[in-house]
């Protein structure tokens, strides 16, 4: 009797924290609570995507994959989500690298070690067997988006080691590919990929001239000012007449492939007022309207090389057309207004343009003369619109204006509007949205434009702050892409020619 | 415009009644009850967000003890009038947690893990987002072996699969 009042007194006048089954309890809630967390795959991905340091690779974190079994499918299905996109680099020797760096030489198997970078990250050739194997027999990447980028001359070696080691021959994966000209000249392999992805270019010259097997549809396609010159040429060469010249270009150019979104590269030194670059208007004309076009996308980089214009231009057969030009007359394509195809939606981007952003900057009287024309860029979005009808199109402004912009706001507005309206007619019934990054301005000094009095071609113009729709309007144009900077939206108004500028200005936040 | 306004302060004043795994209930305003994406698609299924009174019956939330459940309305207080995340919003990776929230996850591991499965549970992506991060701090610089020792994780790979394990990661360790 004595025995079991004892037991008893133990269990109710234990303290609180010495109670064995409160122990148990605790206990029991914790271990449960790690392990459904630690169980539950969709907040393992969260808690592991933290532990991986932004600016590295899962790859560098395969360790976490002996932890557990959740850990480990976690970890492979970070390095499949990681390799969904590959984008292939020569490697940029950092300045002051260690002499280790440099390319070692492999004796026995009498071929240099070199070096690339895939996904940002350094790989030796020797290296590719192991890692590759463990990318497609572990971790069983599919490759979906693949990227060739940097390259300034062909390489057969990494070309064939991405498509056959890397791809395993399995490209069929791919939805999309590009920059592959820049190191292979138009192999079978890449025009079969080609004819396969829904997002593919630099077109190649090759792959026109042995035409892709059947109808092709593709959601978007890139084509240089390199390969109209060059359909140009070919039309051009040896031929009786203008007829024949047209009929080369109609056989090349076939209605077989279908492209919702043509994204056209383009040199940006149209800004030069000596030598323009010119493009062959017709060839332009023919692929949008055979491949039915939808959007535009147009891309203006520096230094972008091209071919001598003038060995198709000297024909006269094909129309010159550039983008600095004043007053293009379309003297062999003459349609009435109503027959006039308008794009859905064109898009300029210019980011890379610095030459573009010089003649800005020099037109708002910065900088020294550099030789270019001050005054040519103002053409550019009147002759984009003349060419590409549309009424709403979009434009990224150079990001070397970042600076200008932050220095003189005021006078960056007016150059702004000299950029976009000088050609009156064809900014007639227009909407142009633009989107300035930059750093410094005020939302002050954005909002004392609104107390400016503008003037283009001695007509007035209103500034005011943007309303809601255009807001989201800017919001839906490549979404997420301004949401770490803080955004000011004006709209300007020329209410006699009915239409309107809105310039989205984002401002770099402070750290 | 002024519509909108009082519409926004009728929100703030308005409370929800809602109810604990253990029957706990908490009266939490509207503009509060706006974080759970949960509780905000349970008043709008149940008819309930039109209402402006306190509704009768609490809404159960059952799957979280009242003394979690107390965190996370403090937490979800505090946080109130931070913009919703989304799905695309960046993830903060450099493990930098703001100080208020720090302090707040400053508890015992048992408490943190039942937090993230009710953020989980209650979808309160903030609140997940930055317990996860507390836990990944937690993991960052140990090796395997001290992260299952620290978090009372089982190792239920066999010798085996462990040694496959470690021949598979050798090619990025020349």
């Amino acid at each position: 009797m004595q025995l079991r009042k004892k037991l008893h007194e133990a269990i109710v006048d234990g303290e609180e924290d010495d109670c064995p089954k409160r122990k148990i309890k605790k206990l029991d809630i914790q271990v449960d609570a790690a392990t459904k967390v630690f169980s539950n795959q969709h907040i393992l991905h969260d808690i592991i995507e933290y532990t991986v340091d932004g600016d590295k690779s899962i790859l560098d974190n395969l360790r976490l994959r002996l932890v557990s079994r959740s850990f480990n499918n976690v970890v492979l299905s970070k390095v499949r989500a990681e390799f969904k996109m590959v984008q292939v680099c020569p490697y940029q020797q950092p300045e002051g690298a260690d002499e280790k760096e440099e390319p070692e030489y492999d004796e026995s198997n009498d071929i240099e070690d070199r070096s690339f970078m895939i996904n940002d990250r350094r790989t030796w050739f020797s290296q590719v067997p192991r890692f590759f194997e463990f990318l497609n027999s572990v971790a069983r990447i599919r490759v979906r988006d693949l990227l060739f980028s940097g390259f300034t001359s062909p390489d057969q070696r990494i070309h064939e080691c991405i498509l056959y080691s890397l791809l395993d021959g399995n490209w069929y994966s791919l939805n999309s590919y590009k920059g592959a000209d820049e190191l292979c000249n138009g192999c079978a392999v890449c025009s079969e990929i080609a004819s396969r992805v829904s997002i593919y270019g630099p077109v190649q010259f090759c792959t026109l001239i042995n035409p892709i097997l059947g109808k092709k549809s593709y959601e978007q396609l890139i084509v240089t000012e390199i390969l109209l010159a060059e359909i140009a040429l070919h039309c051009v060469t040896m031929v009786g007449s203008r007829e024949e010249a047209f009929s080369r270009l109609t056989k090349m150019i076939t209605q077989d492939v279908n492209c919702d979104q043509l994204d056209l590269v383009f040199s940006d030194r149209c800004m030069w007022s000596k030598g323009t670059l010119a493009h062959p208007r017709e060839v332009i004309d023919r692929i949008v309207k055979a491949w039915r076009v939808k959007s535009i996308n147009i891309r203006f980089m520096t230094e972008y090389s091209s071919i001598d214009h003038e060995m198709w231009s000297n024909k006269r057969i094909f129309t010159e057309m550039r983008f600095d030009e004043m007053f293009v007359t379309d003297h062999n394509i003459i349609r009435p207004r109503h027959e006039r195809d308008h794009f859905e939606r064109v898009e300029v981007d210019m980011q890379a343009g610095d030459e573009i952003a010089t003649c800005f900057a020099e037109s708002m009287g910065m900088f020294e003369q550099s030789g270019m024309s001050a005054t040519a860029f103002q053409n550019v979005c009147a002759n984009v619109k003349r060419i590409f009808p549309t009424q709403d199109m979009y434009l990224i402004l150079p990001t070397e204006l970042a600076h200008v912009a932050s220095v003189e706001f005021d006078g960056f507005c007016k150059a702004l509007l000299e950029f976009a309206w000088k050609d009156e007619r064809t900014a007639r019934h227009s909407r142009l949205f633009f989107r300035l990054y930059t750093f410094g301005i005020t939302e002050e000094q954005v909002l004392r434009q609104t107390e400016n009095q503008f003037k283009i071609n001695c007509r007035p113009v209103a500034a005011m702050l943007s309303d809601s729709s255009v807001r989201r309007s800017f919001l839906q144009w490549l979404p997420g892409s301004t949401s770490t900077f803080d955004r000011s939206l004006l709209s300007f108004t020329d209410v006699w020619n009915n239409c309107v500028l809105h310039l989205e200005v984002c401002i770099e936040a402070d750290c | 415009m002024a519509d909108q306004k009082e519409a926004s302060e009728a929100a703030k004043n308005r409370e929800i009644k809602i109810s604990s795994s253990d029957d706990e209930i908490f009266l939490v305003p509207r503009n509060v009850i706006r974080l759970s994406n949960t509780l905000n698609t349970l008043l709008v299924d149940l008819g309930l967000d039109d209402d402006e009174g306190t509704n009768a019956e609490p809404i159960p939330v059952q799957n979280v003890t009242a003394s979690i459940l107390k965190k996370v309305i403090n937490w979800c207080t505090k946080h109130q009038s931070d913009p919703i995340p989304t799905e695309d919003s960046e993830k903060k990776t450099d493990g930098s947690i703001q100080d208020w929230d720090k302090k707040f996850l400053d508890i015992d591991q048992g408490t943190l893990f039942e937090l993230i499965l009710a953020a989980n549970y209650l979808d309160i992506k903030g609140l997940l987002d930055v317990a996860c991060q507390s836990v990944a701090n937690m993991i960052k610089g140990k090796s395997p072996d001290e992260i299952r020792r620290a978090f009372n994780i089982k190792d239920d790979f066999t010798a085996e699969e462990r040694e496959q394990i470690r021949k598979e990661n050798a090619w990025c360790d020349d």
